[in-house]
């Protein structure tokens, strides 16, 4: 196999969204061993290797990851609105530059604070919310993440920079570890 | 009702069993260069490394007094930049807005560098061997575990409530990085010793 769909994007996003999904399947399984919910310390564990082996290959691309999720944006959105605006329009002659940096760092603490808000809401939304299945039970995800690394190595084999050409060795550890968490080799005891 | 303990001791027992597993691996291991060994002392330091971020909140303060504190600067300056040149407040914040957009991104994500362990060296006597080690971090494990379902609170044992718990508290966030390293250096040892128990050439 040389490449899934060359009209995917470049390595570096595939990377990144091979990245995403293994972060969501490490946390759900990890939660879930917490819980008891599923116990099984093993799994997880390997899907970390994997995303570390995966995220060094990321780094040889320069692909660093975002740390944003789905609260920043409203949160932003909510403290300009309400804080950042209103401060512009009440302030008298808010072009000086202190009170201009007066605004900016409110509106910086009404982002955190609207964050932090929508966080706490997000959380107490969840505690009722029906249980999906385990995304690392899921065969499907297995086969993608194992199709995206074989196409993305085979893409930095045939890369002419010399620095990115060794991301596929980092891509190949990627692969064995992804194999061990899918096929839970046999231990002593 | 047992007392409930605080959090910053049951970190520091934890990281006593992690030391006390550190140690017996490079008591008990012959070739400490062996790869599995290796990647499990790796991880074993880094989990307490990230183990001391959550008792030491220094960095996190830090962080968010230098934000307020190159925001501040840069409104301030392309306020005084857009006064120099001559125009009323739009102008500032057409400077301001991509200035501080670009700023903020360049501060924002974390970029935490894996911090280079420093192993002690601690060559003594021998100890019981490498396979008591395992059940030790299991020890450690257990602690930690229920160090972080007390810190996430009861009302959020399920897993749709724990995802975002985990993703929103930056504590429960380093608990939860050094309970995945824990498991990978359980994982390294166990596979150690299930190739030594197989005898291969």
């Amino acid at each position: 196999m040389s490449r899934d769909d060359p009209f995917a994007g470049g390595v570096a996003p595939r990377l990144r969204r091979l990245d995403r999904d293994l972060a969501e399947a490490i946390v759900d399984a990890q939660c879930r061993d917490w819980t008891a919910d599923r116990p099984d310390r093993v799994g997880f564990a390997r899907l970390g290797q994997v995303r570390r082996e995966v995220g060094r290959a990321a780094a040889r691309y320069r692909v660093s990851p975002r740390a944003v999720d789905r609260t920043a944006a409203p949160a932003v959105l909510l403290a300009g609105l309400l804080v950042v605006a209103p401060l512009l329009w009440l302030a008298p002659d808010p072009g000086r530059p202190l009170p201009l940096a007066a605004i900016a760092v409110a509106g910086l603490w009404a982002a955190d604070l609207f964050r932090a808000g929508l966080r706490r809401l997000r959380i107490r939304r969840a505690r009722h919310a029906p249980d999906r299945a385990a995304p690392i039970d899921d065969p499907f995800r297995y086969a993608r993440a194992r199709r995206t690394i074989e196409s993305c190595a085979a893409a930095a084999r045939a890369d002419r920079s010399y620095r990115r050409r060794g991301a596929a060795a980092d891509l190949e550890y990627a692969l064995d570890w992804l194999s061990a968490a899918q096929e839970e080799l046999p231990r002593v005891r | 009702m047992s007392p409930v303990r605080a959090l910053p001791a049951e970190v520091a027992a934890v990281r006593a069993l992690i030391a006390e597993g550190y140690t017996g691996i490079v008591r008990a291991a012959d070739d400490r260069e062996q790869f599995w060994i290796r990647s499990a002392l790796e991880r074993l330091a880094w989990a307490d490394t990230a183990l001391a971020g959550v008792v030491d909140g220094r960095p996190a303060r830090l962080r968010a007094l230098t934000t307020t504190a190159v925001t501040a600067a840069v409104a301030a300056g392309s306020a005084a930049l857009a006064r120099m040149i001559g125009g009323g407040l739009p102008v500032a914040l057409a400077l301001a807005g991509p200035l501080l957009a670009l700023t903020l991104y360049r501060i924002g994500p974390a970029r935490r560098r894996p911090a280079t362990p420093a192993p002690p060296e601690l060559p003594g006597p021998p100890g019981s061997g490498l396979a008591e080690v395992p059940a030790g971090l299991e020890r450690a494990r257990v602690r930690l575990v229920s160090a972080g379902l007390r810190r996430a609170g009861r009302a959020n044992w399920r897993p749709p409530a724990m995802r975002r718990v985990i993703a929103a508290d930056p504590v429960l966030a380093r608990l939860a990085e050094a309970d995945l390293l824990l498991c990978q250096a359980i994982d390294c040892l166990e596979r150690y010793l299930d190739d030594l128990s197989k005898d291969w050439p």
